[in-house]
């Protein structure tokens, strides 16, 4: 503390002061400085550091007791982290960013000292935080990356990526202000450079970090670049590819070319090798994500055609067959289907008395979500099981849940403060419950009483079935009467109340002829889900679909290329409250978000000729129209 | 009322239909259009179509064509409305649901004439009026000259295109080389990284530089007289230099600056070293778009007169247009502090300086612009973009609130101010019941392995083995977004070895109050599916340790719930840090588990009512350690089994 209290007589306008620290204890320069406190929230002060570019500071301390500064002052001190790749000499300025003026002292001329070499696996040592947000200049992330945008670009989010169980990780880099013309992420090799006339062939894996536009590309080239202090020069172009959303396994040939006699090199193979880095460029794109580069390429296939891109499009267009014809579609030319994790002769086996679960997340909408629970409770049999989870309701809705499933062991409550959207409730959900089947049900529903009996009965009469879901008035190609209005919009089916759904469901009891068509996508609203969809394809995708808007469909399809059937209980009914749960101009920033995700994700997928397969659905038409007919009679 | 409507579709950037109402078959309707709820336009229901005319829709002017903005023309899908205004309101005559086209612009232009050596034209993008289109001259595919469509024209004005001001003209005159007469002069402009070709135009013979008489020689030829009574009366050049100025301003307030380019290049022919005429000249150049002249003259001027401000701002102006970021830099910076250009020198250069990466001396601009003027919404949006480069959302937040107060109607700017403010308010961290429940800061790698001694891993957090000689694996994994938008928050995987393993989460002081009154927790964990594994969630406060839950993991993702609840002498201990939640690994075994998060306050329960029974069965299955897994498909005593731990 002695060092703080430094005789230094700051100007009488200074907006704050800065001086170097020298302590026996602590090898290098540790700097220290004050800054006058903004009127608002924390007071950043901007450090230009030599070698190592710009980096902000938050000043947030309290002056101690005998340091002279201003009474409403600030303090602040860095230190490099000690792996930062630093010169023995470097000048640091500092400057306060509320009026963009250079802090009294500064610049400040600091020593590093070299500390012991600690080897970090690749990408394994990350002292400025594995996530955060950094503005667009060029900066040191770890050791061995650095990254940087078009200076246009207002700021980059970046995360590190570590798969479970892996040993490689990447980074995620997210424009704020998406698409910027230029992102890039230097690497450092983790082999030795090819000496003259010899060649490395390595592989990288590229993708984009976000869906901006449909089916979208981007430009991506691998550069070889030279580090320069705390800057980078691009050398020569390795290679150019088109990225996706999906992941790229890119391969490069990094060759260093024979020295002509009498001619200096380019610095390649003759310079130091530590300063060749690989610089993963992406253009005009959202950002990037890249893995750390590896020699060992992704593991052969063996080879069913001599061309490989033969066996490509061969492989996508069995999956569009698998996904627009019938599911379990086993024709001896098309590969054979992954081996279910378990198979469905167990689960049929099972399934007499199957034990199921309903999730049903609820954020706010209070009466709908009490009707909700009062006829699911009316509908309860012994083999049900009911989890409400509370997205972080408002308290009304919170007090309403809780004094509807008190003391009722048929409701489980799990109620959370903060509110975190749609597919995580739903996953969450997942992984609160156990059974082999779930529901999952949207809160502003009424159910009659038989209708889960009826959603299993669907899934027994056609075997291999993953998902079910019953009719509804409001649920697109599941509505009954109308599935359209005929101006082309959905139909909501208006005459039937909520009040109706048991009389609706005998109804149907009647008109249905239980044929049980199976379908390539369920609406979301109530589905039946086996335990073994999810545990084949996954849960559903919340980074994809943060706030809902396309999780469904995605589960559907993806669900699909497994092999797993997803059929229309078309003797069951749920009443379907089309309720708003967001603003219009918010729905349609998330309906596009959403949609534009979908048709990255699933490239094959035509949504089209799907709806016009649910569409041209022969059992569905005629109860249609034998439903349009006694629905006459209601009240 | 019985009103028709179609929607025929989207074309050259205009929704396209008709609308027709049987009842009032001579009324044209009038229209509005909505796109995804939001009124986008009215229209009248008027032009004509024969195609209507034929398929007898009244007397075939019905159609209509409302032009879309260019955000819903993104390539995704729709919803339009198309409603009837009438005296009751709206009426809604036709929905439909339409997958846009992907346009990125709406360029219109034309190429009209070459005349006295210039080229000239219009061009527009309908889908950003306020801004100047960039075109260039194509000849023999190459581009060979390039200006800025901003010129004003009055009969554009009166056509509507726009404000008026997106004429352009080249001066074929100063082209080297001259492209031969006959060639096809091809103008186009660019949007992005799109070329749109407005057209082109033969290069008419007369147009030659050298078939045209001197201007500037029937100009002086014109006024023999004037000229050889100056040569009598006063010392010729700085009379004629006199003269030619004000003609030449004079020329210049009427807008004429082909007559001021003229008079100016006579003058410059007599004193081609007067600073007055450079820079007149320069200046002319500039507002006739013609930057090669006027960055020629504006030099010359400087050079005559070397650190004056008026030519120092025109070129500083002229490489800020080029986007010449480094020498707009050098020549801003001679703009002293008492000149009147003093507030657009800040302004530009900390543009420039942003675009050079130069982000410091870019907020010290801006920040200075906003002394001279706190409600300057350029240097506030400007410091705003340099703190956020900089990566200083706190500030960059206080820069933004000051622009937002200044310009209220600025939608895109309120959007972005409410995602800083996301970004910088601080999430509860302080008081979440554990000192680090993110682990996005870890002060040693990220993957390594831990003996008996405990590893820190980030400040708060630690792991073990706990049986000596055998080591404990961990790695950092599986980031997710708690809230969508959040960072991300990191998993740990772990490689448990025979004898277990230990990790340490310290308790937050700050988090006192919550804890002792109680906070359900959850924690997110899975086993790898070879092996199953039992995880004990331990309180230790000190010296002592008490079991909270003990778990069995599975091998899907799974939460177990357990209730955190603090004596009053753990909340002592609490205060210096000294309690913390353990989490013990049976092994051996792999797993992932995630830092236990809360989820609601123990006290926001009611007190259950009695349930002899349930609890019962629920105490008789915990005490047969039954875990959840077996009881799965034992129908309602699962659910029991599996719900809260909590009473």
């Amino acid at each position: 503390m002695s060092a703080l209290v430094q005789a230094s007589i700051w100007r009488a306008e200074a907006v704050g002061g800065i001086w170097a620290n020298e302590d026996e204890n602590l090898p290098g320069t540790t700097v220290l400085g004050w800054v006058l406190a903004a009127a608002t929230g924390p007071t950043e002060v901007g450090l230009d550091i030599q070698g190592l570019g710009v980096q902000t500071v938050v000043a947030d301390r309290e002056p101690p007791a005998g340091v002279d500064v201003p009474p409403d002052a600030r303090m602040f001190s860095w230190r490099p982290p000690p792996e930062a790749s630093l010169p023995t000499e470097y000048a640091l300025r500092a400057f306060d960013l509320d009026s963009g003026r250079e802090l009294d002292g500064s610049p400040v001329l600091c020593r590093a000292v070299r500390g012991p070499v600690i080897t970090a696996p690749p990408l394994g040592r990350w002292p400025h935080g594995l996530a955060g947000v950094i503005g667009s200049a060029d900066r040191e992330l770890t050791p061995d990356l650095w990254v940087g945008t078009a200076s246009s670009a207002r700021a980059l989010r970046f995360e590190a990526l570590a798969p479970v169980g892996g040993q490689r990780r990447g980074v995620r880099l997210l424009a704020l202000a998406p698409p910027v013309p230029r992102v890039v992420a230097y690497l450092a090799p983790t082999f030795t450079a090819p000496a003259a006339g010899e060649r490395v062939t390595f592989f990288l894996d590229v993708w984009l970090p976000q869906a901006t536009g449909p089916n979208q590309q981007a430009q991506c080239e691998i550069w070889l670049a030279r580090r320069d202090g705390g800057s980078f020069v691009l050398l020569r172009r390795l290679r150019r590819a088109r990225i996706f959303r999906r992941p790229s396994t890119l391969q490069v040939e990094w060759a260093t070319p024979e020295p002509e006699p009498g001619q200096e090199t380019a610095g390649e193979a003759d310079a130091d090798k530590d300063s060749h880095w690989l610089a993963v460029v992406v253009r005009d794109g959202p950002g990037l994500c890249v893995m750390a580069p590896t020699l060992d390429g992704p593991p052969e296939q063996p080879a069913r055609m001599e061309d490989s891109r033969l066996e490509a499009s061969f492989a996508a267009l069995a999956e569009l067959v698998r996904l627009h014809g019938t599911a379990t579609e086993q024709h001896p030319l098309l590969p054979p289907l992954p081996a279910p994790a378990r198979p469905w002769a167990q689960v049929q086996a099972d399934y007499t008395h199957p034990f199921t679960e309903i999730i049903l997340p609820v954020y706010n909408g209070n009466t709908s979500v009490r009707d909700c629970l009062r006829s699911l409770r009316a509908a309860a049999t012994d083999h049900v099981r009911v989890l409400v989870i509370d997205d972080g309701s408002r308290s009304l809705t919170a007090e309403m849940l809780r004094a509807e499933t008190d003391g009722d062991p048929f409701f489980r409550l799990h109620h959370r403060v903060t509110n975190r959207g749609y597919t995580k409730s739903i996953n969450e959900g997942l992984a609160l419950t156990t059974a082999d089947w779930v529901v999952v049900l949207n809160s502003d529903t009424i159910v009659p009483p038989g209708w889960l009996e009826r959603l299993h009965t669907a899934v027994r009469a056609r075997p291999g079935t993953g998902m079910a879901g019953p009719l509804s008035n409001a649920a697109t190609w599941q509505s009954i009467p109308a599935a359209k209005r005929p101006d082309g919009t959905w139909s909501t089916n208006d005459m039937i109340e909520p009040r109706h759904a048991t009389s609706v469901q005998a109804l149907l009891t009647e008109a249905s002829e239980r044929a049980y068509p199976e379908f390539p996508a369920l609406n979301g609203f109530c589905t039946l889900i086996a335990r073994a969809v999810f545990d084949e394809v996954g849960p559903y995708d919340e980074d994809a679909f943060p706030m809902g808007y396309g999780e469904e469909t995605d589960l559907c399809l993806r669900a699909r290329r497994a092999g797993f059937r997803l059929t229309v209980a078309d003797d069951a009914f749920v009443f379907h409250e089309k309720s708003v749960s967001f603003g219009s101009a918010n729905r349609r920033r998330l309906t596009r978000a959403g949609n534009l995700e979908l048709s990255n994700k699933h490239l094959g997928a035509n949504i089209g000729a799907l709806e016009a397969a649910m569409a041209a659905c022969e059992p569905m038409q005629r109860l249609r129209l034998r439903m349009a007919e006694r629905l006459r009679e209601l009240d | 009322m019985s009103g028709t409507a179609r929607i025929d579709g989207v074309f050259d950037g205009a929704l396209v239909g008709w609308a027709w109402d049987t009842a009032r078959q001579t009324t044209r309707l009038h229209l509005v259009v909505q796109v995804d709820n939001i009124e986008i336009g009215e229209v009248i229901a008027d032009r004509f179509r024969s195609d209507l005319q034929r398929n007898r829709i009244g007397d075939g002017a019905h159609g209509f064509s409302c032009p879309l903005p260019i955000d819903v023309q993104d390539g995704g899908l729709h919803d339009i409305v198309l409603a009837e205004a009438s005296d009751f309101g709206l009426r809604t005559l036709i929905t439909a649901r339409l997958e846009m086209p992907l346009r990125t612009h709406l360029v219109q232009g034309k190429v009209e004439r070459v005349s006295q050596g210039m080229l000239h034209g219009w061009a527009w993008d309908r889908a950003r009026p306020g801004q100047a289109l960039t075109v260039e001259m194509v000849v023999a595919g190459e581009a060979i000259a390039r200006t800025s469509a901003s010129r004003f024209r009055r009969d554009l004005l009166t056509a509507g295109i726009g404000s008026g001001a997106h004429g352009f003209v080249f001066d074929l005159n100063v082209l080297s080389p001259s492209p031969m007469p006959g060639t096809p002069l091809g103008v186009r402009a660019l949007v992005g990284s799109d070329c749109i070709d407005l057209g082109n135009l033969p290069l008419p013979a007369v147009s030659s530089p050298a078939a045209l008489p001197d201007p500037a020689a029937v100009l002086l030829a014109a006024q023999p007289f004037a000229a050889a009574k100056s040569s009598r009366s006063a010392p010729r050049a700085i009379f004629d230099a006199a003269k030619i100025k004000t003609e030449a301003r004079e020329a210049e307030q009427r807008r004429d600056f082909a007559q001021a380019a003229t008079i100016l290049d006579a003058g410059l022919r007599r004193a081609p070293n007067e600073f007055d005429l450079l820079f007149l000249r320069a200046r002319v150049a500039l507002a006739m778009n013609d930057t090669e002249t006027a960055t020629r003259h504006a030099r010359a001027a400087l050079k005559i007169r070397p650190g004056h401000v008026q030519p120092t701002v025109l070129l500083a102006r002229l490489a800020s247009n080029r986007g010449d970021h480094a020498e707009a830099v050098e020549h801003w910076a001679h703009v002293p502090s008492d000149h009147e250009r003093y507030r657009e020198r800040l302004v530009k250069r900390g543009r420039s300086l942003l675009a050079l990466g130069r982000l410091l001396e870019a907020l010290g601009e801006f920040c200075g612009a906003t002394r001279l003027n706190p409600a300057d919404r350029d240097a506030a949006l400007g410091a705003t973009d340099a703190a956020e480069a900089i990566g200083a959302p706190h500030t960059a937040r206080r820069h933004l609130a000051r622009y937002v107060a200044a310009a209220p109607t600025d939608e895109a700017a309120a959007l972005r101010l409410q995602d800083l403010i996301q970004r910088t308010t601080v999430t509860p961290e302080a008081t979440t019941p554990l000192r680090d429940p993110w682990l996005r800061h870890w002060t040693s790698h990220i993957v390594g392995e831990a003996e008996v001694e405990p590893r820190r891993i980030t400040p708060w957090v630690s792991l073990r083995s706990l049986r000596l000689g055998e080591r404990l694996s961990f790695a950092a994994a599986a980031p997710r977004e708690w809230r969508p938008g959040d960072l991300p928050s990191y998993g740990l995987w772990l490689s448990v070895p025979e004898g277990g393993g230990e990790l340490r989460f310290v308790l937050n002081p700050a988090a006192g109050t919550d804890l002792c009154r109680g906070v359900v927790m959850g924690i997110t964990a899975q086993a790898s599916a070879e092996q199953q594994c039992i995880l004990r969630v331990v309180l230790a406060s000190g010296d002592d340790e008490r079991d909270l839950t003990t778990v069995r993991l599975t091998a899907s993702l799974r939460i177990y719930r357990y209730a955190l609840h603090l004596t009053a002498a753990e909340a002592e201990l609490l205060a210096f840090e000294q309690c913390a939640l353990l989490l013990r690994a049976a092994g051996p075994g792999e797993l992932m588990v995630y830092p236990p998060q809360p989820i609601c306050a123990l006290s926001s329960r009611p007190v259950r009512r009695a349930r002899m029974e349930a609890a019962a069965v629920e105490d008789g299955l915990r005490a047969l350690g039954l875990g959840s897994d077996r009881a799965r498909h034992t129908g309602p005593e699962q659910a029991l089994a599996s719900a809260d731990a909590v009473r």
